[in-house]
């Protein structure tokens, strides 16, 4: 296990990059790319095996591809997105747009930013992978709202059925969606209970701790099932005045804001 | 054709492909003589079409190169969004194979009718769009397919699909194929109307119009070189398919005929841009549209001698 104060660390920096980004190209979803950095950095410092070359690596795919601001920041500080490329963030002809592109050269295994593809293709990916007898494993972070998608749950029962315990569902439940929150807008559940229902071994978690994250990760393989992390996280997590609020789904930090913000960040992480 | 493609599915699994058929719960009947000797290469993914294009893409990217098997309307338009997002734009190599084109389950009704698939399929960037004729053209090109590193949908009839080819010239994807090829008018079809065009060029034969016939079984990347020499030679054309006539085959041929600037005649014979308000079978439908071997004679034959 890594040292945690490296991941704390790291996570500080994907939050600024994150930033960064969003300031100076006027574009992404802050809060969300907040909400997953320290699950991305934990999966990022020691999770994953394999280089993207390998075809036997463990693969991630972020399911809630608009948050990909922070899987770019995590490619690009891990030195698999080239900095030349990293610096064309939503610029013109750039390949790293709002959601990822395909390009596993990069890192991106698959088209994302339509909700309820993740989990299909992951459950794709650790069947053959269980087919060839390949200890290669899937990791795939979808959002809560995006469980409102029916093929999340199609996903679910096959992986469950076929006992796919290659593959780990992290749920980045930060309580919101694109109008509200997620309670709000379809009956409210307990996530930990659906997956249960649905056949998977379930951890639930803070999804800003490292240690229970790395920890909640080494267990994959251990169960017969696969396994879902429920990750309870705070959407905007790290500056005080994007937490919780759904404004910061869709705003760019600018001038006093984007000072504030990166003030925070760059002070004693928030616990 | 069901029996056709899957006798050679699993002819090309015995030859050691790395190939897998999921199946969206369909096929009983016809696929369970091989569910025993095959567990290994067929995957049941239940009633979940939008999941096992997802599964698809998963599988071809550790190079399993998955078929996913289901009626064409919950195949093609529930996973659109799957096919043109994990498919199309990464460009993998996963077959659709879609059963009941057109109007073959006609009595089903509309929610089993199939007449935009190639209109969909069509504007899918990197989509080849197969659609055989006859049980020789399905076993032609599903071999074939296996070259291409894309993804594919295989559109079939049902069972019962009448042999129209002979062996020879044999079948290439990606050419027209020529079944008749004396006179000044032309049929072009696609798909499991070739047995009623085979028909119509007899019933014209025998009133004393030669009429050429066509079978357009690859329909992207459609062969327009193919259609710019029947034009060449051909004072009419007509096209046949058993789907709509928005951005079918029709539109494919009008669209290379107007970039050559073709002078002759031509007429389109595909089904209405309605959905079905009576049902009947495939071939009570056939009639109803004018898609029968009659109708499609009496349409060459007003139009070449008017």
């Amino acid at each position: 296990m890594p040292d945690i104060s490296d991941l704390v660390q790291f996570s500080k920096t994907i939050r600024m990059d994150v930033l960064n980004m969003c300031e100076q190209t006027g574009t992404g979803h802050v809060g969300s790319a907040f909400s997953v950095a320290d699950i991305l950095a934990v999966l990022y410092s020691g999770i994953l095996q394999g280089q993207p070359i390998d075809p036997e690596r463990d693969r991630l795919l972020l399911s809630k591809g608009h948050a990909c601001a922070a899987l770019y920041s995590v490619l690009y500080r891990k030195g698999i997105i080239p900095k030349n490329v990293f610096e064309t963030y939503a610029r013109n002809g750039t390949h790293l747009g709002h959601h990822p592109h395909f390009e596993p050269a990069i890192g991106l295994e698959a088209n994302m930013g339509s909700l309820g593809h993740g989990l299909p293709i992951a459950v794709g990916l650790a069947f053959a992978a269980h087919k060839q007898k390949s200890a290669a494993r899937v990791f795939v972070v979808q959002s809560d709202g995006e469980t409102n998608e029916g093929s999340v749950w199609e996903a679910a029962l096959f992986a469950a059925h076929h006992k796919l315990n290659q593959i780990c569902m992290t749920l980045d439940a930060n309580k919101m969606q694109a109008m509200g929150f997620t309670k709000d807008i379809l009956l409210p559940t307990d996530h930990a209970v659906r997956w249960q229902s649905f056949g998977w071994e379930v951890v639930e978690v803070d999804g800003h701790d490292h240690r229970a994250l790395w920890e909640t990760y080494s267990r994959l393989g251990t169960s017969p099932k696969p396994l879902a992390v429920i990750a309870h996280t705070i959407k905007g997590k790290g500056v005080s005045f994007m937490e919780n609020q759904l404004l910061w789904h869709y705003r760019c930090p600018k001038g006093n804001e984007f000072h504030a913000a990166l003030q925070e960040l760059s002070g004693s992480p928030k616990k | 054709m069901r029996s056709t493609f899957f006798q050679n599915f699993f002819r090309l699994v015995d030859e050691g492909h790395p190939l897998h058929l999921l199946t969206a719960d369909l096929g009983f009947g016809v696929l369970t003589p091989y569910l025993d000797k095959y567990a290994d290469h067929i995957t049941n993914v239940g009633v979940a079409e939008a999941n096992m294009i997802g599964l698809a893409a998963g599988m071809a990217m550790r190079n399993i190169r998955p078929f996913c098997y289901s009626m064409v309307p919950f195949l093609v338009f529930r996973t659109l969004d799957q096919i043109r997002t994990d498919l199309c734009a990464s460009r993998l190599p996963v077959t659709l194979v879609g059963v009941g084109s057109g109007l073959s389950y006609g009595m089903e009704g509309m929610t089993h009718h199939a007449i935009e698939d190639i209109a969909v399929t069509r504007a899918l960037p990197g989509m080849t769009i197969l659609s055989p004729g006859d049980p020789l053209e399905c076993e032609a090109l599903l071999f074939q397919s296996l070259n291409l590193q894309t993804p594919c949908y295989l559109r079939l009839g049902s069972n019962n699909d009448l042999r129209v080819h002979t062996e020879e010239p044999p079948v290439v994807l990606g050419k027209l194929s020529c079944l008749h090829a004396r006179g000044e008018v032309a049929i072009i079809t696609t798909g499991s109307l070739l047995p009623s065009c085979a028909k119509a060029v007899h019933l014209l034969a025998e009133a004393g119009i030669p009429c050429r016939l066509y079978s357009a079984h690859t329909l992207k990347p459609f062969d327009e070189a193919g259609v710019i020499d029947i034009a060449s030679s051909c004072k009419a054309i007509v096209s046949a398919e058993e789907h709509s006539v928005i951005n079918g085959l029709g539109t494919a041929i009008v669209e290379v005929l107007l970039q050559y600037r073709y002078a002759g005649r031509f007429a389109k014979i595909g089904v209405p841009d309605e959905y079905c308000s009576q049902l009947g079978s495939r071939d009570w439908l056939r009639d109803h549209y004018g898609l029968d071997a009659a109708s499609i004679a009496a349409t060459v034959r007003n139009l070449f001698t008017n």
